[in-house]
């Protein structure tokens, strides 16, 4: 199993290295030339060409290239923002907490109404549960989050004056921003855990489990979760890698200085540094997330521990 | 009415129905049988013919929103089935009564050893220790043939014959008074069939333990069963014991299903089939259900259900025209 | 089946009640009947009319956030509509952060706001002028920046290499080199005589002057510590959030403010900067008292503030912007029958609308936010202020078009692109075709300076009088001879030349030249901008400086 562990980190580092090519050239390639952008309409070509010698942009392509490299992945430096002339990574530390705190908090909630919505809603089929439940789902994929964000400022903020209307001087301040963008992700998890449910109730072992004289709620519990687990935490793992990602729009509204309000910035900008820094920083998350998604399956399910462990391709039975 | 003496269950007129998006299905059409204790009943039919249905129907394990049982009476051991709450049923599954599935495969839970899911049954119906629970358990393993230090082990490292037996040991584990086994060795290839068929008449015959054993294998019967029924769409057409039923065949359902068994001693170029369909069984025939494909139908058998006539003591056939076929 | 159909139309429709459910009873705030404003009312009015409590209260409440004993007002709170991301005093998004990097930072000399180039001595006291090319500058000997560095000559020739080779020396077109003296005294080098102030405003007013050991010293962090020699220095800065000035007590000027230009006055002790990027939370801030001022309100928005529910304690201003959207015919491809049928297609206030809401339509080639603007410059009766079709379809009737596809070039911005949009939509009610080609910045550069980049053009431009806005316009010298819309014609030019020329500037000269403009149909005005601004009533007089708010020179009450 730690073979496994160290295999997996090892392609990591590799994903991490691709990343970082892939996200270098295409700013590369992308037209517009930074420098003339930064420096306004009015700026002559001399002032210029004096920018981008000092950006390092004037250089040939593999020079940058290797130059990129070499500070990214062996001193861990992603230099300073072309815009601001601060230092990327530490910016993106400082930002990192707030980003975090409003991503992992929408997934616990929504991970966790979701799962509960969807659990009630499959095993009452058909039911009336069943169709409240979807339709409560429903309601909250189609609202887009901007727009429920702005009614609960508005009415939390303003007509109730329980909670500030933006910004992170208090913790209260997060509050909002996290219900707001946990809204659309309960709908999937919801319908995940409903289908996962689905599948688990009609299954032979769950019968087995009745005919032994089991109670329903011990059956539910020991037998059909576990085993409906596994596509929750699949959607879970998917939930994880965008945690960091998925929140610009949020932060936009709530003025939270967070990491997606930094990479929109730097793409608007044409700020290249922090366009890689935030690029890379989510490929580095969303790896992680993945490889404790997958570390997660080794744990509940043993028939795929010991897949991990034969370290081949051995059909599970 | 209770049981008569001797008589272990008794399931009367029988009656349950499936609904499945506005059609009714008739799956068990009264239903009618008696089986004594410590003997072996086996249930033939074709696939769809509703013998796993009336068998989860005893242990009341059918899926509640489709499946309705919508008359008749369970005796077991004196007491109807049928009227008890689900708690008292609980008490009852497993313990008393207890069911083998059909497909090993998939009937033990992937992420439980096998050891712990003999453990559940032994500790719900009895007051041991979990030490105490775990050594039975390992005697259980033993006893279906499977060494004791296996117990740690998950289903997916035994293969198809070594799960059934753990699912067998699983059932017998409190000594149940009655096993249902529906079609414990369908899935399984023919020389493991023979010993797990071994082995659950053995502990059958060690623990006294009443069966019920459903296949379509008419040679699994002739080899295990003291008392054959056949069913046909959801109804007995033909009870009676072993030897009435191979030596006397009467309902000409019966008598089909004997002559298309290849004959390994004639030379034949063709299969003797039973022609036509089974019948839809959301749209069953006025009449008896087998008279579309009867070559000895009449007008009465299309516009009548037949009644059960007691041809001689303890052979029932359900037929206008019972043949006699030795 | 028919469950299942019934089951989706149920969900449909219950999803569609909620949502519908949730707009209805959502406040627009400002919208006359909003339920949630109306209960917001009750709890405001509560405060007010709830008996003698409440003066009691606002008498109480000012003690705190009133003036003090040093004579400056407590704490103001402005919204910042855009991250400053840094306060790094090169840092090249300047314009976000104006009145944040004036009250932090000072330069050489302040240019006077208005257009008379005077210069106002700040860290330096004066200069002198050597020869054409040579001005020798004196240093004030007492200023030093908040950590009690004191500036000298060698610390202005740091900050005059250091911007140039990081290549952030825009508009350093006369800069030579500098030349250090003594401690309080250098040289300005120019590569000639520079013919008018103006030329020099970034060197001598726009160049940040800061302590080189302050700089060593903090190394890479000095963009968010800001050692400044200003009048207030960081009390705290969240980059994307918020950040809070406090009024230097030790600051050199302080005895003089009243030598200096207004901006460097210490009216209040402390300053919030909270970062808002969207309207209307911004709005509910000022609602619920967690922001005093905001100069970005939209127009739909202000209403409430003005006349409505917070007007006793709000004041509003509107503000228009100097930077108008243009549109620009290529005249060598279309001739003046095209331009004009083209002009009077388009209606400038559908557009305008087209583009988003704060955009206003224009009748002249610039705005009041101008100095040299005036009234008599509306150009009424002609295609900017009429919208007429018929008489479209005559010029076109009367032109050489041949049915061919014009290219309409703009940059890529959702405004740009919305106002495109329109004027495609209204050419193609009179017949003619057209393309949108939107590109990136340099993109646009290179195709609006070659003679077939594009039949229509259009983009944004500014100046520092109106005047000055029309030289990317009308000056032949934009083309190596011709003007942006590829026009070669001398009267205009000369027009133009008087119009601007300091003799000659005034409304008359001016309308003369527009007047040539619009009957050549050599340009056309689409849209403004223009934004509410909301202060408190505090405030008794606005500050301004390049007409960007500054909180630290408004007056307050009692002062």
């Amino acid at each position: 199993m730690s073979r496994y562990v160290i295999k997996r980190i090892l392609m990591m580092i590799v994903i991490l290295w691709c990343a970082g090519f892939v996200v270098f050239t295409l700013t590369y390639l992308t037209p517009g030339d930074p420098a003339m952008l930064q420096l306004g309409q009015e700026a002559t070509a001399e002032v210029i060409a004096q920018r981008r010698a000092y950006l390092g942009i004037d250089q040939p392509y593999l020079v940058q290239l290797g130059r990129f490299m070499v500070n990214t992945f062996l001193r861990f430096d992603f230099g300073k923002s072309w815009v601001t002339n601060t230092n990327t990574m530490a910016e993106l530390l400082l930002r990192l907490p707030r980003t975090l705190i409003i991503g992992l908090g929408s997934m616990i909630i929504n991970v966790f109404i979701g799962t509960i919505l969807g659990i009630i809603a499959g095993t009452h089929e058909g039911k009336w549960q069943d169709s409240l439940v979807m339709i409560i789902a429903m309601v909250f994929v189609s609202a887009p989050d901007f727009f429920v964000a702005l009614l609960l400022i508005l009415l939390f903020a303003l007509k109730l004056g329980w909670l500030p209307p933006y910004g992170i001087e208090t913790m209260a301040g997060y509050v909002l921003p996290i219900i707001s963008a946990s809204l659309g992700g309960v709908a999937i998890n919801a319908r995940q855990a409903r289908s996962a449910m689905l599948e688990v109730i009609r299954a032979d072992f769950v019968t087995t489990a009745r005919a032994k004289g089991q109670n329903e709620k011990i059956v539910v519990r020991k037998h059909m979760l576990p085993n409906a687990m596994m596509p929750i935490i699949t959607g879970v793992g998917g939930g994880l890698s965008m945690v960091v990602a998925g929140t610009p729009i949020i932060e936009s509204v709530f003025s939270i200085p967070g990491v997606g309000n930094y990479l929109l910035s730097g793409v608007n900008q044409h700020d290249y540094p922090v366009i890689w820094a935030c690029v890379i920083f989510f490929a580095l998350f969303s790896s992680i997330a993945i490889l404790l998604t997958d570390l997660c399956y080794a744990f509940l399910d043993p028939r795929i521990k010991a897949q991990y462990s034969a370290g081949k391709r051995k059909k599970v039975k | 009415m209770a049981n008569k003496e001797n008589e272990f269950l008794s399931v009367r007129n029988l009656e349950v129905i499936y609904r499945s998006g506005g059609d009714i299905v008739h799956a068990v059409n009264g239903v009618s049988l008696e089986l004594e204790k410590g003997k072996t009943l086996g249930l033939v039919g074709e696939t769809g013919a509703g013998k796993t249905t009336i068998a989860k129907s005893i242990m009341r394990i059918l899926p509640d929103p489709p499946a309705e049982i919508r008359g008749g009476e369970i005796f077991l051991d004196g007491e109807d089935l049928l009227k008890k709450d689900e708690e008292a049923m609980q008490k009852v599954r497993g313990k008393k009564a207890a069911m083998i599935f059909q497909d090993p495969m998939t009937a033990l839970n992937p992420l439980m050893t096998v050891g712990d899911q003999i453990l559940e049954v032994l500790l719900l119906h009895n007051n041991y220790s979990r030490e105490e629970g775990m050594k039975k358990a390992g005697e259980m393993l033993e006893e279906v043939g499977i060494p004791a230090e296996r117990y740690r082990e998950y289903p997916h490292q035994f293969s198809g014959g070594m799960k059934q037996r753990v699912v067998i040991a699983m059932a017998l584990a409190c000594d149940p008074e009655l096993l249902l086994a529906d079609e414990p060795t369908t899935a399984l290839d023919v020389t493991i069939q023979a010993q797990v068929l071994e082995m659950m008449k053995a502990l059958a015959d060690k623990f006294r333990t009443s069966m019920i054993l459903i296949t379509h294998d008419l040679g699994v019967i002739a080899n295990t069963c003291d008392t054959v029924a056949v069913i046909y769409a959801g109804r007995i057409v033909e009870y009676g014991k072993l030897e009435d039923i191979f030596d006397h065949t009467s309902h000409p359902y019966t008598i089909g299903l004997f002559d298309s068994l290849p004959d390994i001693n004639v030379k034949t170029d063709r299969l003797k089939p039973i022609a036509g369909m089974p019948p839809d069984p959301t749209n069953l025939p006025e009449g008896c259900a087998f008279s579309p494909r009867c070559p000895y139908a009449t007008e009465e058998c299309r516009k009548k259900v037949p009644e059960s006539k007691e041809l001689t003591p303890g052979h029932i056939c359900a037929c206008f025209h019972p043949q006699s076929r030795s | 089946m028919k469950n299942a159909l019934v089951k989706r139309v149920i969900a449909l429709a219950s999803a569609s009640i909620m949502a519908f459910s949730m707009i209805g009873c959502s406040a627009t705030t400002g919208s006359s009947s909003s339920a949630p404003a109306a209960e917001a009312a009750p709890a405001a009015e509560a405060a007010a009319p709830a008996g003698e409590a409440a003066p009691a209260a606002e008498a109480a409440a000012p003690a705190a956030e009133g003036l003090l004993e040093n004579g400056r007002w407590n704490k103001i709170i402005m919204a910042a509509n855009q991250d400053p991301q840094d306060l790094d005093p090169d840092s090249v998004n300047a314009p976000v952060r104006y009145n944040m990097i004036y009250a932090i930072y000072e330069t050489l000399f302040d240019m006077a706001d208005d257009s008379s180039g005077e210069l106002k001595p700040c860290i330096a006291s004066g200069y002198e002028v050597v020869d054409g090319a040579t001005w020798k500058v004196t240093l004030r000997d007492n200023v030093y920046d908040w950590e009690g560095n004191n500036i000298t000559a060698n610390d202005v020739a740091f900050c005059f290499d250091y911007i140039v080779s990081t290549g952030n020396a825009v508009r350093f077109d006369w800069y030579d080199s500098i030349e250090v003296v003594d401690d309080y005294t250098f040289l300005f080098h120019w590569k000639g005589e520079p013919p008018a102030i103006h030329d020099l405003e970034f060197p001598l007013s726009r160049t940040i002057i800061f302590s080189e050991k302050a700089w060593k010293d903090h190394g890479e962090s000095f963009a968010k510590d800001a050692v400044g020699t200003g009048s207030y220095k960081v009390a705290e800065f969240t980059p994307g959030s918020k950040l809070i000035l406090e009024a230097n007590d030790d600051y050199w000027g302080k005895d003089i403010l009243d030598e200096l230009e207004p901006r460097h006055r210490q009216n209040v002790q402390t300053i919030e900067f909270d970062v808002v990027t969207e309207a209307s939370t911004a709005v509910v801030g000022l609602e619920t008292g967690k922001l005093d001022i905001c100069d970005y309100v939209p127009l739909a928005m202000q209403e409430e503030f003005a006349t409505g529910q917070y007007s006793d304690k709000f004041n509003v201003e509107i503000t228009v912007a100097g930077d108008y959207f243009y549109l620009a015919p290529n005249c060598l491809k279309l001739d003046e029958n095209l331009r004009k049928a083209i002009m009077y297609a388009i209606d400038n206030a559908a557009v305008a609308k087209a583009m988003g809401g704060s955009y206003v339509p224009l009748k002249t080639f610039g705005t009041s936010y101008y100095n040299d603007y005036d009234a008599s410059l509306e150009l009424d009766g002609t295609y900017l202020s009429d919208y007429d079709l018929d008489k479209a379809k005559e010029f076109l009737a009367a032109s050489d078009y041949d049915g061919r596809e014009l290219s309409i070039l703009i940059g890529a911005d959702e405004a740009s692109k919305a106002a495109a949009t329109m004027v495609q939509t209204m050419l193609l009610q009179i017949g003619v075709k057209s393309k949108i080609d939107a590109k990136t910045q340099d993109g646009v550069r290179t195709a609006s300076t070659s003679k077939d980049g594009f039949d229509i053009y259009m983009n944004t431009v500014g100046g520092p009088n109106m005047v000055g806005s029309w030289h990317l316009l009308f000056d032949n010298e934009v083309n190596s001879g011709f003007t942006t819309s590829w026009v070669q014609d001398d009267q205009l030019q000369s027009l133009y030349k008087a119009a601007s020329a300091d003799a000659t500037h005034d409304a008359a000269h001016m309308r003369e030249c527009l007047d040539y403009v619009t009957d050549h149909a050599y340009f056309y005005v689409v849209a403004g901008t223009s934004s509410a601004l909301v202060y408190p009533k505090t405030i008794t007089s606005i500050g301004r400086r390049e007409g960007y708010v500054t909180p630290n020179c408004s007056v307050y009450q009692g002062q």
